[in-house]
């Protein structure tokens, strides 16, 4: 920000505060009035710090709207590694972040369903994505307070699925769709969209390959993919940050990015989450996917215990997985428009 | 309030007298108005266009960049009418009052 000249940052600021189209229309008007005034001492001796003169132009309502879409986005984001920093030491289990989790979507999506911005129809339909949202909350509310006062009554559990999924849907009712029809991409979002759902497939076919096909080799190869995994789930987590920051600024299809970095980081979690299922075989922080796979008797893994086979646990877990994976690709295609 | 309508009532006249550019309004009301920033005119210049009684065009001037000019629309002449009523209903009750 300190090479930025006052144009540039008073932009950023622009961007980040108002609407798209009056962000435009402003960074124009701006331009033009900044050239005549010429120096940046002069600017900003007339006009005040860069954000100043914004400011003075954005509606307060819709930047604590914004705001709090951001933020929101960012908890989905960090959750994940929040929830793994603190779920073996801090909390005794993730109904506190479920709490939270179930608040906010009340709050986000009545407080984003009033911003007035869309269509009788389009609220029509948001509002029952938000209502069905709303009734999944309330009833989940009660078995994270029963799950308090009595483990044993638990009967929902959410995990990082959930936190992505609702990430998606914010950041798709917050940008809202359909304006961005019949436009070309920029080569940097082209190269950004591209590059993120290849990793993606990647990812989802090596999932595939893992579980039916060539688990034994792959096995004693545990700790080179281990960190594969861990620069994987980094590099997923620096982009769903990047892409929400470019998507306000920006373009708002930089949100397919985020959506589909969201998927990456639930699939890496996901590998992780299935080899620390199992206490023998859990070391905590590690992963450990390998070690669920490579005894093929599967007698000592919790999932024979529960389903009984081991054939359909391997297909319960593919199918699981390819089901999220599914909802993550199409929440994302939405997100193109 | 007062003094937003005032600034409104010159920003419209001086489009009724020709079109002109934003540096060019801004510049003209903080020579009036000094101690008000030229930003929060600007809001105001915003506020006119926002309300439809200015609209803005891409112009060519000579020798140098396409420039955007503000120029009153129809409804902005009505509204420049009733501030001008307004104003002159004002200035003839200060007038009765001695100041």
């Amino acid at each position: 920000m300190k090479g930025l000249g006052y144009f540039e940052k008073l932009s950023l600021a622009a961007r980040w505060f108002l609407p798209r189209e009056e962000a435009e229309s402003v960074i124009e008007d701006y331009r033009d009035i900044l050239s005549e005034v010429g120096e940046q001492k002069a600017a900003r001796e007339r006009f005040g710090a860069p954000w100043q003169p914004v400011m003075e132009l954005a509606n307060p309502k819709k930047v604590r709207r914004w705001h709090i879409a951001f933020l929101y986005m960012m908890f989905c984001t960090v959750f994940p590694i929040l929830y793994r920093t603190f779920n073996n030491s801090f909390f005794d289990n993730e109904f506190c972040f479920n709490i939270l989790i179930t608040g906010m979507v009340i709050w986000i999506f009545w407080e984003i369903l009033l911003a007035g911005k869309y269509s009788k129809k389009m609220l029509f339909l948001l509002g029952g994505l938000g209502s069905a949202l709303i009734l999944l909350a309330g009833m989940v509310m009660p078995s994270y307070l029963l799950d308090m006062w009595d483990p044993s009554y638990v009967i929902i559990r959410t995990y990082e699925q959930e936190t992505f999924a609702i990430g998606a849907v914010v950041s798709i009712v917050y940008f809202g769709f359909g304006r961005m029809r019949g436009r070309k991409f920029s080569k940097p979002l082209l190269v950004g969209i591209v590059s993120m759902f290849t990793t993606v497939v990647c990812l989802y076919f090596f999932m595939y390959y893992s579980l039916y096909i060539n688990i034994d080799k792959l096995a004693y190869h545990e700790s080179f993919f281990s960190v594969c995994f861990a620069f994987l789930f980094a590099f997923f987590f620096l982009s769903a940050i990047a892409s929400i920051f470019l998507a306000k600024l920006y373009e708002q299809r930089w949100r397919v990015v985020f959506i589909l970095a969201l998927v990456g980081m639930s699939m890496c979690l996901e590998l992780v989450f299935l080899s620390s299922k199992n206490a023998f075989m859990a070391n905590s922080g590690n992963l450990n996917l390998f070690h669920i796979f490579y005894n093929r008797d599967y007698s000592d893994y919790i999932f024979s215990s529960q389903w009984g086979n081991n054939i359909n646990a391997i297909d319960e877990i593919f199918i699981s997985f390819s089901w999220y994976s599914g909802v993550g690709t199409a929440l994302a295609l939405i997100g193109l428009l | 309030m007062l003094k937003k309508n005032i600034i409104k009532l010159c920003m419209l006249h001086l489009l009724t007298v020709s079109d002109r550019y934003g540096y060019e309004v801004l510049s003209l009301l903080h020579d009036a108005f000094p101690d008000t920033q030229e930003s929060a005119i600007y809001v105001l210049l915003r506020e006119l266009c926002r309300e439809k009684y200015t609209e803005s065009y891409t112009g060519e001037t000579s020798g140098g960049p396409a420039r955007k000019y503000y120029r009153i629309t129809d409804s902005g002449r009505e509204e420049y009418g009733r501030l001008m009523k307004i104003w002159r209903a004002l200035k003839e009750s200060l007038e009765g009052l001695g100041i």
